[in-house]
């Protein structure tokens, strides 16, 4: 199926977000899920999470939306007709992203899911944008000057997502907190019938038994923090810190976030660690573990430096919970059995098997000197 | 002697011919699982060694002579009069302790936690025990020959096989510091040490408990006999006497499992 796609969201500043995974029907070749550029775990360095921080709408830092839309070759619009329309809307669904469980992309006039028209455009008055071109949403759609006024579809926008069919308005809403909920995004061709090339509309997209064509985008909004760390003890080792933190409310998936950097004062700082800002002159470490598995972290350090440091949890996507309070601990050079070793102590292997050779030539030599005896006997 | 060679070889060939009965023919090879506690000696190391890895007041099972695992592979060459051939053994064992540290007082007079020199640690009641952990892991790899006497088994009704067995060992060894390879004066603290060792057992034929069964696994499965068996190990494995080698010299008993196939 080489005409329809692959469609990736994208982020204003970096593509992709957390646990989204594209698709579309009928027929339609799904994408490689394997693909770092779509599915976007939180340890993948190259999507950024739809998390708390995906809805600080600081200056420069609000995220929005944006799908990258592969070509459509003609023949598909030349099938469907002048009066195909094209149909972008919301839907809201309680199942977790999944690889494996497909949404349906369903436009019904009686549909009452919780789904909201982001916009909608006839094809013979605007091709864009399938024609020929991928294309992005919903930037080359307002370059192409179809919708009156212009989307920015942010990821308030989409938290703000309630009712059936509120229409084309979009919201700029600011992110609301303490919520987690799946969406699908789904792109879709109306046509006349329901069947999908038919020629004309009637204002409905249906995704189950007479699939007309759509393409989705399910993605995980998150922007519940998790629990807090109730409290931390710190072991001094050798070159590194062992830290034992504890949480009543962690969850599975939940990992420790340990951050420490060199201690300047004379006690440790009590500000939050994640507020915490590194600098050349301070820089923070940080070291993760599975907080259901390890009782403990341990983080490299240097022999006789005190650092201080606090830890926090972090959640699948990314968001960052209540710091413990802060410790102080100074790694300092200890004796190993090998470090401290008393007289001359040989390392590796090579030269511990010199007798072998030496022995197999004295073997040979013997060997040899028997068969030659043979021989003259003989 | 060459021609004694060539007799031995060709009745050692001949005897899957002569004893068409598969009840009557001699394993070919054998396998073995065994464990057991082994302390190496250490030579003239041993009370730094000691320092780390033994626990005077700690004498929980295996604590300070923890348990050495190994399996064995034998392949029977000549089986006329016993079994006689070359075998393999590869090995596991590890030991775990503390660290050592010594407080010293630094520029400024204030004492501080350090690094203590070898004869800190030597001295009792100087060096005390670190925060971190250190582990000692050895491999050991044997190549050698085994004899089972296994005629009175064969002969009578008394189901023990006396065997002895010696080879070249060849213990790799490598020392960890909170699960990371320390380090000697920069250079890795991974290396092996050359030796000989020397093993006397007693193997119990466990055939005789369900003849029929056993009969059975041996006109089915190939099993031709399997054991239960202790041994005893003497271990002279100290590169030949080059002390700047890890001295892994010492004794072991052990006891397994083993089974000989067709």
């Amino acid at each position: 199926m080489r005409w329809l796609f692959v469609a990736v969201i994208a982020l204003t500043a970096a593509p992709a977000a957390a646990q989204t995974y594209v698709g579309g029907y009928p027929g339609l070749a799904l994408p490689n899920l394997d693909s770092p550029d779509i599915l976007c775990n939180v340890p993948t360095t190259t999507c950024r999470p739809l998390n708390i921080a995906a809805c600080d709408d600081s200056a420069g830092l609000a995220r929005t939306f944006k799908v990258a839309l592969p070509a459509i070759p003609p023949n598909l619009w030349t099938n469907a007709g002048a009066s195909a329309k094209v149909y972008v809307w919301l839907q809201k669904t309680t199942t977790s992203p999944s690889s494996t469980v497909m949404p349906i992309c369903q436009y019904m006039t009686t549909t009452t899911s919780q789904n909201v028209l982001i916009a909608t455009w006839q094809y013979a008055t605007n091709v864009w944008p399938f024609t020929g071109a991928a294309a992005v949403f919903p930037d080359d759609y307002n370059s192409a000057g179809i919708a009156s006024t212009p989307l920015n579809f942010s990821v308030g926008d989409v938290m703000n997502v309630t009712g059936v069919f509120a229409g084309s308005t979009v919201m700029n809403k600011a992110c609301p907190t303490g919520a987690s909920a799946t969406y699908v995004l789904c792109f879709g061709i109306d046509t006349i019938n329901n069947t999908s090339l038919a020629a004309g509309s009637d204002s409905q997209v249906d995704g189950t038994s007479n699939r007309e064509v759509t393409l989705w985008v399910q993605f995980l909004i998150d922007t519940v923090p998790p629990a807090a760390v109730d409290s931390v003890s710190a072991t001094a080792l050798k070159a590194r810190i062992e830290v034992s933190p504890k949480s009543a409310g962690k969850l599975a998936g939940d990992r420790w976030n340990v951050k420490i950097r060199e201690q300047l004062g004379s006690t440790p700082s009590t500000a939050a660690c994640n507020t915490w800002v590194s600098t050349d002159a301070d820089p923070i470490k940080t070291a993760t573990g599975d907080a259901i598995s390890a009782g403990s972290v341990s983080i490299d350090a240097t022999n006789g430096v005190t650092y201080e440091g606090c830890v926090d949890l972090l959640d699948q996507v990314g968001n960052e919970g209540t710091g413990s309070a802060s410790f102080s601990a100074t790694p300092f050079d200890q004796c190993d059995f090998a470090s401290c070793y008393p007289g001359q102590l040989q390392t590796g292997f090579c030269a511990a098997v010199a007798p072998v050779p030496m022995a197999a030539t004295v073997i040979l030599l013997l060997l040899r000197r028997l068969r030659r005896r043979d021989g003259v006997r003989s | 002697m060459i021609r004694l060679v060539a007799l031995a070889t060709v009745l050692a060939t001949a005897t899957p011919a002569l004893a068409a009965d598969h009840e009557d023919a001699q394993p070919s090879w054998g396998i073995s699982f065994r464990t057991g506690p082994y302390k190496p000696s250490m030579g003239t190391n041993a009370r730094y060694y000691n320092a780390y890895y033994t626990s005077p007041t700690d004498h929980s099972l295996f604590k300070n002579h923890p348990l050495m695992t190994e399996v064995e592979i034998d392949y029977y060459i000549l089986r006329e009069f016993g079994l006689l051939g070359p075998m393999v053994e590869l090995g596991m064992w590890g030991v775990s302790g503390a660290t050592r540290a010594c407080v010293h007082p630094d520029a400024s007079g204030t004492p501080v936690k350090g690094p203590c020199s070898s004869t800190e640690i030597l001295t009792p009641g100087v060096s005390q025990s670190g925060t971190d952990s250190t582990k000692l892991t050895a491999y050991p790899i044997t190549l050698g020959a085994i004899y089972k006497a296994d005629l009175i088994k064969r002969y009578t009704v008394i189901p023990l096989v006396p065997y002895a067995k010696g080879g070249l060992t060849w213990f790799t060894w490598r020392n960890t510091v909170g699960g990371k390879l320390s380090h000697y004066l920069g250079h890795p603290a991974e290396g092996a040490t050359l030796g000989v060792r020397g093993t006397v057992g007693l193997a119990f034929n466990l055939d005789f408990i369900e003849p029929n069964a056993a009969s059975r696994a041996r006109m089915s499965t190939g099993i031709a006999d399997s054991y239960l068996f202790g041994e005893m190990s003497f271990l002279w494995v100290d590169g030949f006497g080059n002390n700047k080698r890890l001295n892994f010299s010492g004794q072991t008993v052990q006891v397994g499992f083993a089974v000989d196939f067709l």
